[in-house]
């Protein structure tokens, strides 16, 4: 009986010193983390589609959110102009580096806003619409091997370094072979689970690889989340005058 | 063919993820990963077809609401009152193609209170967009124009005709009749204002230049107006955040003044016109704040006002206004003069502030309340809401204002006053 709890002790032994040296092993993930970020970018090529959002709150019901969007990540640039519903057409956000837009066609009136901000009562943020920063804003705090559905993923776990993201810790399950992300859950200071995003389709733009299904789901309220599908995705050039003040203006009624 | 089944399986996807949301989320990771979705090539690029959309949209906001209030007033019977308003706008876009486009809007407004002339209707905006070589944007007709970045006060906004509402601070405001020209160059921002209201000669075209320019993640602008005849003004803005707070702030320096001053004479005043400098600074945030656990929801905005055109000593204003209020003879050596005098914004230092809490405790309530004083001269109001659960298009309110300061202060000149109200607001947008 000694013996075999000796046994025991010496194979968990063996097992959580395979774990710790594993864990401190982060340059793999952090590889994996700049190469999640780098196929979210559109280098030296345009990208734009429309956004459909589907946006379900227990308390206020179904609302469909159409959204354009026109991105170019050389310079960080993107806008988002709202199509439907017609109570909310015309409203955009323009962003240019480090600063977000928001535009109210009503009052014609330009507003700093945040990245972290969620977007029009969804789920999404707004730091969502554009490229990802995983390996330049957050540092890895452990990963382990896991599956999901049927694919084999390092889940990560990641601590913000910055203030730029919405949320100060993730963790992430990412594909081994592919390095896509699956899915990510994103925690407060406190370490409660706020949000969980869910990327069960992608689809190749040029060397990108993106995402074309979304699923965001509030973890505070229950049955609250956010489902955003991509449809006609362009990657034609964009001309400069559309990532300006001018043009939002113009398109408004 | 493909993309349209593709699109199909995707919509089927979300479809069944909707209607068993309880389910296990590897259920989602069990086909394929990635699909191919070719990239579309339009004959119009989207960008182009946004600024033609259907070519003519009309549409509009419809707005009808009721309201019943009870006012209870120091040394006065209480006062019911019921208002019933109906109103809204029209708006026309046309664009024929996508360097021109013309727009209009008219707002109209039923007062069911006038037998006599119940309908009324003002031209808010009607305007033509053009451009050259779209590099220099052109707009040129009566439109709505935003200068300043103030939320309760804006003295930046030293263009628009309309002035903004402290307790509707997001409602339109009327602009003037311009030729905007906008050059935008990177994230900086050119604007030349030619302003044509009420000019009757060429030599009285005022001209209102504006640059806009980002430095990390802040923005600033700096403008100016020049009109013969009409005090110069230049103006400076800033808008920034730092962590999730908001803030905010403009400056504005002119060369006189277009209101009469009260001055000494005696043992009265006489209104005087004052030259030199006056300034004007304000300065403010916002904070939006959530609970962990979704039941508290605030979100908060707070403002200070430096008014270079206010009186120091507010005795002047506060014996004139009294005077006036009972139908007396204002203390001024001078009265046909009293027009140039400004009972409203004649303190030095003001503070607005609003506080809100959407959906109290997870709920379909919302709360909010809003602050304005003058600290000049003791006086404000406070106006709180309560927002009930909206039913379809209806949104009814119950909410209470009331109001502080001696006699003969801004916000106490009527005395003390309490009004309690319910409301309801039917509107929408088509």
């Amino acid at each position: 009986m000694n013996k075999k709890m000796q046994l025991i002790a010496a194979v968990l032994l063996i097992f959580a010193l395979a774990q710790a040296v594993q864990a401190q092993d982060f340059s793999h993930m952090e590889a994996i983390l700049e190469r999640i970020d780098a196929q979210s970018r559109f280098d030296g090529m345009d990208f734009s589609c429309v956004l459909t959002m589907i946006v379900e709150d227990p308390e206020e019901g179904i609302e469909k959110l159409v959204v354009r969007q026109f991105r170019r990540d050389d310079g960080e640039r993107y806008l988002l102009l709202i199509q439907e519903p017609v109570t909310q057409r015309g409203q955009g956000y323009l962003l240019e580096g480090d600063n977000l837009w928001f535009y109210d066609p009503s009052s014609r009136q330009f507003a700093h806003t945040s990245l972290k901000e969620t977007f029009q009562d969804s789920d999404v943020r707004n730091a969502d619409f554009g490229q990802s920063s995983y390996a330049s804003s957050y540092e890895v705090e452990g990963y382990l091997e896991g599956i999901l559905g049927n694919f084999d993923v390092y889940i990560i776990e990641l601590k913000a370094v910055d203030d730029t993201v919405p949320f100060p810790y993730a963790k992430i399950w990412v594909t081994k072979d592919s390095n896509l992300v699956l899915k990510a859950e994103e925690y407060s200071l406190t370490r409660r689970l706020m949000r969980s995003a869910l990327f069960p389709k992608y689809t190749k733009v040029g060397e990108a690889v993106i995402p074309v299904q979304m699923v965001f789901v509030d973890e505070l309220v229950e049955g609250k989340k956010t489902q955003v599908s991509l449809s006609e995705i362009s990657v034609s050039q964009i001309p400069d005058h559309v990532f300006t003040k001018a043009y939002i203006e113009r398109v408004n009624r | 063919m493909r993309r349209t089944i593709l699109l199909g399986v995707l919509l089927a996807v979300l479809v069944w993820s909707g209607t068993s949301w309880a389910m296990d989320f590897d259920d989602l990771f069990g086909g394929d990963l990635l699909i191919e979705l070719d990239p579309e090539e339009t004959v119009v690029a989207p960008e182009e077809a946004l600024l033609v959309q259907d070519r003519v949209e009309v549409g509009g906001r419809y707005n009808f609401s009721l309201n019943a209030s009870r006012t209870i007033a120091e040394g006065a019977d209480p006062s019911n009152d019921f208002r019933a308003s109906l109103g809204g706008q029209l708006y026309l876009d046309a664009r024929p193609d996508p360097n021109f486009r013309a727009f209009g809007k008219v707002g109209i407004n039923y007062n069911v209170n006038n037998k006599e002339k119940p309908l009324t209707a003002e031209l808010q905006e009607l305007f033509a967009d053009f451009n050259y070589g779209n590099k220099v944007f052109f707009r040129a007709g009566k439109q709505n124009v935003k200068w300043g970045v103030g939320y309760f006060f804006s003295p930046a906004d030293i263009i628009n005709i309309g002035r903004i509402d402290p307790l509707n601070p997001e409602a339109e405001r009327e602009g003037p009749v311009a030729l905007k020209m906008h050059y935008p160059r990177g994230t900086n921002n050119f604007y030349l204002y030619t302003l044509f209201d009420g000019v009757t000669d060429v030599q009285q075209i005022a001209f209102a230049p504006k640059v806009e320019f980002v430095a990390g993640k802040t923005e600033y602008s700096l403008g100016g107006f020049y009109q013969k005849d009409d005090h110069p003004r230049v103006m400076a803005t800033v808008s920034s955040s730092f962590g999730d707070i908001g803030f905010f702030g403009e400056a504005v320096a002119a060369w006189g003044s277009d209101r009469g001053f009260l001055e000494p004479k005696g043992p009265a005043y006489e209104i005087a016109e004052k030259k030199g400098l006056f300034l004007q600074v304000t300065a403010g945030g916002m904070y939006r704040w959530k609970d962990s656990e979704g039941l508290l929801d605030l979100s908060g905005t707070l403002q200070y006002y430096f008014n270079g055109e206010g009186y120091k000593d507010q005795e002047g204003i506060k014996a004139v206004r009294l005077a006036l209020l009972n139908q007396g003879f204002p203390p001024v050596v001078n009265p046909l003069k009293l027009d140039s005098l400004a009972l409203l914004g004649s303190g030095r230092h003001y503070l607005a502030g609003a506080l809100s809490w959407n959906k109290m405790f997870g709920s379909k309530f919302s709360a909010s309340v809003f602050l304005q004083a003058n600290l000049s001269d003791g006086s404000g109001m406070i106006h709180s809401t309560l927002r009930l659960p909206s039913v379809s298009k209806i949104s009814p309110s119950i909410g209470v204002s009331t109001n502080f300061g001696s006699p003969g202060t801004e916000f106490g000149a009527l005395g003390r006053t309490v009004m309690v109200f319910a409301a309801i607001t039917i509107g929408d947008s088509f």
